[in-house]
């Protein structure tokens, strides 16, 4: 009797997994594949952070095709957050909306910005991947664009270039996670 | 007779070994006093460098978590990852301190210890400390309140502190180790009735380990001031640099497209004048020149600095007044370093003033000194900004140098005056102290 108990639970438990293959992706690789084809540069940065984001999305999908979810999510996010950096080119190429920030808000924006910037390099050296590695210095530019818009008052040039830095610091924070994640346990 | 002489010798034995008794006791008073004393202020020292240490945790915390909605479903590797970052960045400058997170369900999470000796990165907690840190995290996310115990070692004392963490059942945690610590007086206290001698050894040890503690309170002052000084320095040089390289970079594309326009070198101009004035200031603050002091009226240098401002406080929307009782008033003093401290020190009130409010600078006149107070309408400055205000490179700018209140002070001071802070009614108030 306990026998069969245990062999009904197996079975049930057997048909209560989900259907196979991946289950969804919280950032859609998919979707972000068609916006890298879609995008087009407005300058040099911007194609700088295309690429990289190109670069950081093919991992993503090595490790979803061979199961390793969690860290084809950190690569996903790295691949955002590089595309992100492109769309703040963009909008700078734009020029500025109706809605300027804040000088006061952007102090305090900036100030989170330094302490992020602060992270890169811990976050290369967690990453230990040499191509992230120009990533940290590249945001620490964006963020001295941004002081330098400040200082002449182009606020908003100050929080786009901010932004960027942000973003940056972002990817490389999901980089290094996705480089320290546990090995998957054996299926 | 011989009895008599017996009689006497075990009398004079036994007054002696009353002044031994009583000279031992009063050392051991003395002694365990100066020990609790120093040792106190080494704790007191520390326990602030903690606090601060928390603050900053904190508030890092609470902005990293809430401008990430997918925090909670990390793994808790990247979690750990994330906050090992943000506790590397905030300890690195609270050198000797290590900490991390702790939540119920990870237990431990983000650890470094960025002044560690080795300069390698430290990942393990501490295995002997770890069952009391883990047992005063558990206390302070019970009692929602912050927490410090101090372990006392064989060796070293270790100062632990901890305070609710931004996120609902966490905590924050650090510590500290104060090598050398003193022994125990009270349990030499029978041996050294018996034997003075080492109760006035242990008194000169005392006094050595309180020197010990004070030299290591200095030092360690000495070091964290020169730690920002570095980390200031090396920030303010490497951003004007890296801005130059790739100003340079994009003049090489656009010369090689022939797009090369005159004003594409302003850029690197304004970069280094920005890293000569950094010089300049620098230079200011090692080597102040002479000051030649002399008796004088305040009245026409501060009548001078108002009108030197007068355009950007109109600019501002801020009104400056000159509050001064007598015209007469005089102190000693150099007038261009006064001129200098001064317009620092307005120009930071208009900055930090509010469109519509006043900057008042007033004169007042007391039995040694003429003291000169610069008082706006700003948010003031909270505990941790007082603290270091006059320290090097400290700024709450984002384009500061954070040179202008140290070159200010040390301005003064060469005078025999003194610059300090002291809240203001509103906001802040800045105290120019100048012999007469």
């Amino acid at each position: 009797m306990k026998g069969l108990v245990i062999l009904l639970s197996a079975v049930s438990l057997l048909f209560a997994q989900p259907p196979p293959g991946p289950p969804p992706h919280p950032v859609s690789l998919s979707e972000l594949r068609r916006r890298l084809e879609a995008a087009r540069p407005v300058d040099l940065s911007a194609s700088r952070a295309l690429e990289y984001s190109r670069h950081y999305l093919a991992l993503a999908e090595q490790a979803h095709n061979g199961g390793r979810l969690p860290e084809s999510d950190r690569y996903a996010a790295a691949a955002n957050a590089l595309f992100h950096v492109a769309d703040h080119q963009q909008h700078l190429h734009n020029g500025p909306g109706p809605r300027q920030p804040r000088p006061a808000e952007l102090q305090d924006h900036l100030r989170r910005v330094y302490f992020r910037t602060q992270q890169a390099n811990f976050f290369v050296r967690a990453a230990r991947d040499r191509s992230a590695a120009p990533l940290a210095p590249w945001a620490r530019e964006f963020y001295q664009l941004a002081l330098r818009a400040y200082d002449r008052h182009d606020y908003f040039a100050a929080d786009e270039n901010a932004k960027c830095a942000e973003e940056i610091v972002n990817a490389l924070e999901n980089i290094a996670q996705a480089a320290n994640l546990p090995p998957l346990p054996p299926a | 007779m011989k009895r008599l002489l017996q009689n006497r010798l075990v009398l004079q034995l036994a007054l002696t070994l009353i002044a031994a008794a009583s000279l031992a006791g009063i050392s051991i008073v003395v002694i365990t006093d100066a020990i609790r004393g120093a040792e106190s202020v080494v704790l007191n020292d520390t326990s602030k460098t903690l606090s601060a240490a928390l603050r900053e945790l904190r508030r890092e915390q609470q902005e990293r978590t809430s401008s990430d909605s997918g925090w909670p479903t990390l793994p808790a590797a990247a979690r750990d990852l994330s906050l090992r970052a943000l506790s590397y960045t905030v300890l690195s400058s609270f050198p000797g301190v290590e900490g991390g997170f702790y939540n119920r369900h990870d237990q431990f999470l983000g650890y470094s210890y960025p002044t560690h000796d080795t300069g390698s990165l430290k990942t393990d907690i501490p295995s002997a400390e770890r069952p009391a840190i883990a047992a005063l995290a558990q206390r302070t996310v019970q009692q929602q309140q912050p927490v410090q115990t101090v372990l006392r070692g064989k060796i070293d004392l270790v100062v632990l502190s901890a305070v609710p963490g931004a996120l609902p059942g966490s905590a924050i945690w650090v510590m500290k180790r104060l090598p050398g610590r003193a022994q125990h007086t009270d349990r030499a206290f029978l041996p050294l009735l018996v034997l003075i001698a080492a109760a006035l050894c242990s008194i000169l040890g005392a006094l050595a380990i309180g020197l010990k503690l004070e030299a290591q309170l200095r030092r360690e002052a000495r070091l964290r001031s020169l730690g920002r000084l570095a980390a200031g320095l090396a920030h303010e040089i490497r951003n004007p640099l890296n801005s130059i390289r790739l100003t340079v970079q994009l003049l090489e594309h656009r010369l090689r497209s022939g797009r090369l326009a005159p004003d594409d070198f302003a850029t690197i101009r304004a970069e280094v004048d920005r890293l000569s004035t950094l010089l300049n200031d620098l230079l200011d603050l090692q080597r102040t020149r002479q000051p030649q002091p002399k008796s004088q009226p305040v009245a026409p240098v501060l009548e001078h600095c108002l009108a030197l401002l007068d355009r950007q406080a109109q600019l501002s929307g801020v009104r400056l007044s000159l509050d001064i009782p007598d015209r007469s008033i005089s102190a000693a003093f150099d007038a261009h370093q006064l001129t200098q401290a001064l317009m620092n020190l307005l120009l930071n009130a208009l900055e930090a003033s509010p469109p519509g409010s006043t900057v008042t600078l007033s004169v007042r006149r007391h039995k040694s000194d003429v003291t000169l107070e610069v008082e706006d309408r700003g948010p003031g400055l909270n505990h941790e900004q007082q603290e270091h205000l006059f320290e090097p490179f400290y700024t709450t700018k984002p384009a500061g140098t954070g040179l202008g209140l140290a070159v200010s002070r040390e301005l003064i001071r060469s005078q025999g005056g003194d610059l300090s802070y002291q809240p203001g009614s509103a906001g802040a108030r800045f105290i120019l102290q100048l012999p007469t």
